[in-house]
């Protein structure tokens, strides 16, 4: 209690303050929960209420989006969106419905492509930012730390930078439109995974690795039977993290996969861009297939949020 | 880590195997498969009529049609262009091929035998370079007309024969300004010739407009400009002096703005993010302005009788910009010849032929135009308003020079913060009229 007064006031004055400030607190009404329910009440609403309005949008009709009511509940609900979303649509439907594009989203072969990516940058990131975190942060070699440093360096670089140079090396490889091409860049590391895992890597006690010295075991045989094991839970996170944002990479798929064979969901949206020059793009589709191509994503998390919970209980550190 | 290693090793086996599908097979059944893009879907079905009668006397060729989307279309173009994956045949605009031709991702087309005068005239002139190469044989031509919504104009007492005879001035915008207002409606229901009319509550405006390509205001200022005798370039095609600093541009503008922050026209924001079609359809603008390319598209308005009326007349008469599309080959494609083949077809009258009975645009061929308007007749639509500029020769034609996308981002920018802002029209068109010739200058 008295940490929180100013060094300012003398001892005696501060027991005096302290004293009186306990017992309202005990007494009075929990503000401070309050507060705190309240601030996460907006924060919810404020990160929800978009979410909303893309589904309330999805399900309302394109015309509606301009001349109806802007209530809560579309006018005139419809799933012609969803369906469209999904190819399900026949093009009368979408000419009466005013939202016909000149391009189809192919929207389960992006979906599919998207899977396809997303797994394999997650699984290359986790099998080799974890191997190169654990050399960060307990083998001994020289300049590592400098190393390291200029790893750090490079998550300063804006991913921007490296576009054109990395365009050029995948086409030189003629990896342009295959799935190599638009892993590449991603699958062996990213400096921020090798920084998340080898801090995580340093607090696990080195006590446990010299026991297992002891015992004989090699550094090989530690990192995968006792670092791993103790570290899924930063390994779940760091894995939900990375595949969130492959998930979302658009720039990157757009200039080196754009062949609908792996062509990836955000790339596959561009499909409910306008389609002439003077025409508005048709966002009640658009949004619909924006909602689904968030669903795989929103249960993914559902799903590994509670096992991140799980494994943090399991491996009893912190 | 076995594991770990079980699912790296034939990971790295499929990576390895995708390395090596790269690169579409372009030739299905012995056939040369070429590839065609274009970004309007209402001709797709018109061009895939041409390609089945094209196929029917080139057995050996298969015309693949790939529909982009405008908003992709250009940026997809590029990254194809860099990538190597571009179609071999794709639909062409005037504002994009002198780019492509300088920097020689498409191939010219060879003039022999083909009658050049077939055409409307102006049109193909257009497409030829300043060395004097043809990047493409018009397919088509467009001009600008307002879009009337019958009903709105009926309820505001104005008759149809008012609005085709409407007279245009910068100052007090004429009969136009008066017709314009009448139409614009608050949510008080007032009118905008009405005292008491709130600009900053409008139901329907009275005309709407698309805030892009402000550029060459094709579908906005270019035929109020032109109908003062306003010329934006020293020559066209191929000018190398802009006259953005021409006081009869500058009092467009200016009309412009006016009738913005009089509540008769959208602002840039509610232009932009209701788009024009929609706000006409959907009954939040009582007039537009569109190219024939849109006339099927708002033709199907539900429940709202549809017209068309010429630009206002100002001084000169009245004008519209004129434009035509025509298809470049892809230097990159593996089937030149064949592709030369198709290109020409396209500009033939066979196909034109085909694209004037379908009458989704007018064909570019002279002699199959009253196909095109027969076609609309018959659908109940009088087109005459898009037609009558070609009889009068009121029109000016896309400015073509070096340096378009530049000089795009330079008085795009400046043209939507001078319709926000309050400066002085005057000096703002001198400033940005600098600053686009000197790109030109340093283009030299």
């Amino acid at each position: 209690m008295a940490k929180t007064l100013s060094p300012a006031t003398s001892p005696t004055a501060e027991l005096a303050a302290a004293r009186p400030q306990r017992v309202r607190v005990k007494r009075g009404i929990p503000w401070g929960r309050i507060a705190a329910w309240a601030a996460m009440g907006l924060l919810l609403f404020v990160s929800l209420f978009p979410f909303f309005w893309m589904i309330r949008t999805a399900l309302s009709t394109n015309a509606d989006l301009v001349t109806g009511s802007q209530s809560y509940v579309p006018d005139n609900p419809t799933l012609l969106n969803i369906k469209q979303a999904l190819g399900l649509a026949s093009t009368e439907e979408l000419t009466k419905a005013g939202t016909l594009t000149s391009a189809d989203v192919n929207f389960f072969t992006a979906l599919r492509n998207s899977v396809i990516v997303c797994t394999l940058i997650t699984i290359g990131q986790l099998a080799f930012c974890s191997m190169a975190a654990y050399a960060f942060a307990r083998l001994k070699f020289p300049g590592r730390d400098k190393l390291f440093f200029a790893f750090l360096t490079a998550m300063m670089i804006p991913p921007i930078f490296t576009l054109i140079p990395n365009f050029v090396l995948i086409k030189n490889l003629g990896w342009l439109n295959t799935f190599p091409g638009i892993v590449a860049p991603f699958f062996l590391m990213t400096p921020f995974a090798v920084f998340f895992l080898r801090q995580f890597f340093l607090g696990i006690s080195k006590e446990v690795e010299e026991a297992a010295v002891l015992d004989g075991a090699s550094r090989w045989k530690i990192f995968r039977q006792l670092i791993l094991p103790m570290s899924a839970a930063p390994l779940a996170t760091l894995g939900v993290l990375t595949y969130i944002t492959s998930w979302h990479e658009y720039m990157w798929p757009l200039v080196t996969g754009d062949s609908e064979h792996v062509r990836v969901l955000t790339v596959a949206l561009n499909a409910f861009k306008s389609s002439t020059p003077t025409t508005a793009p048709p966002w009640a589709p658009l949004m619909a297939a924006t909602l689904l191509a968030s669903i795989p994503l929103i249960v993914l998390f559902l799903a590994m949020a509670k096992r991140m919970v799980d494994a943090i209980g399991f491996s009893g550190i912190k | 880590m076995k594991r770990l290693l079980a699912t790296l090793v034939p990971l790295a086996l499929i990576v390895a195997a995708c390395g090596g599908g790269g690169g579409a097979a372009t030739t299905t059944g012995g056939k040369v498969l070429l590839r065609y893009q274009l970004w309007d879907t209402n001709q797709k079905p018109v061009y895939q009529k041409c390609a089945d009668k094209f196929q029917q006397s080139n057995p050996n060729i298969q015309i693949q049609i790939e529909n982009k989307n405008w908003g992709d279309y250009w940026s997809g173009l590029a990254r194809g262009f860099i990538a190597e994956t571009a179609p071999d045949v794709f639909t062409d605009h005037l504002g994009k091929y002198p780019q492509f031709a300088q920097s020689q991702v498409i191939e010219p087309v060879s003039t022999r035998g083909v009658d050049m005068n077939q055409y409307l005239p102006g049109l193909a002139k257009l497409w030829k370079s300043p060395e004097g190469k043809q990047y493409g044989f018009p397919k088509d031509w467009d001009t600008v007309a307002l879009i009337v919504n019958q009903d709105m104009l009926t309820k505001a007492g104005v008759s149809k024969q008012q609005l085709d005879s409407a007279t245009w001035n910068p100052k007090d915008g004429g009969t136009f300004q008066q017709i314009v207002a009448k139409l614009s409606v608050d949510k008080n229901g007032k009118r905008g010739d009405q005292p008491g009319f709130d600009p900053g509550n409008v139901a329907v405006y009275g005309l709407a407009f698309d805030p892009n390509g402000l550029t060459y205001g094709q579908t906005t200022w270019a035929g109020f400009a032109a109908s003062l005798g306003f010329k934006l370039l020293d020559k066209n095609p191929w000018g190398t002096h802009y006259s953005y600093d021409d006081p009869r541009f500058a009092q467009t503008f200016d009309w412009w703005r006016t009738m913005i922050r009089k509540g008769y026209m959208p602002s840039l924001e509610q232009a932009r993010t209701l788009g024009q079609t929609a706000a006409f359809q959907s009954g939040k603008a009582a007039l537009a302005i569109d190219g024939d390319w849109t006339i099927s598209t708002y033709s199907q308005t539900k429940g709202v009788k549809v017209g068309y009326a010429p630009q206002p007349a100002g001084p000169n008469g009245s004008w519209s910009m004129y434009n035509g599309l025509a298809d470049a080959i892809w230097v990159g494609s593996k089937h030149k010849p064949e592709a030369t083949k198709w290109v020409n077809f396209l500009g033939s009258q066979a196909c034109q032929s085909i694209v004037g009975s379908e009458a989704v645009v007018f064909p570019a061929i002279k002699s199959e135009i009253p196909k095109a308007v027969a076609k609309h007749e018959k659908d109940g639509i009088d087109v005459s308003a898009y037609t009558s500029y070609i009889k009068s020769g009121n029109t000016v034609l896309y400015p073509i020079t070096d340096k378009a996308p530049q000089i795009n981002l330079i008085v795009q920018p400046t043209l939507e913060e001078f319709l926000n802002g309050n400066e002085d029209a005057g000096k703002v068109m001198k400033k940005m009229n600098e600053q686009v010739n000197n790109q030109l200058e340093f283009a030299k």
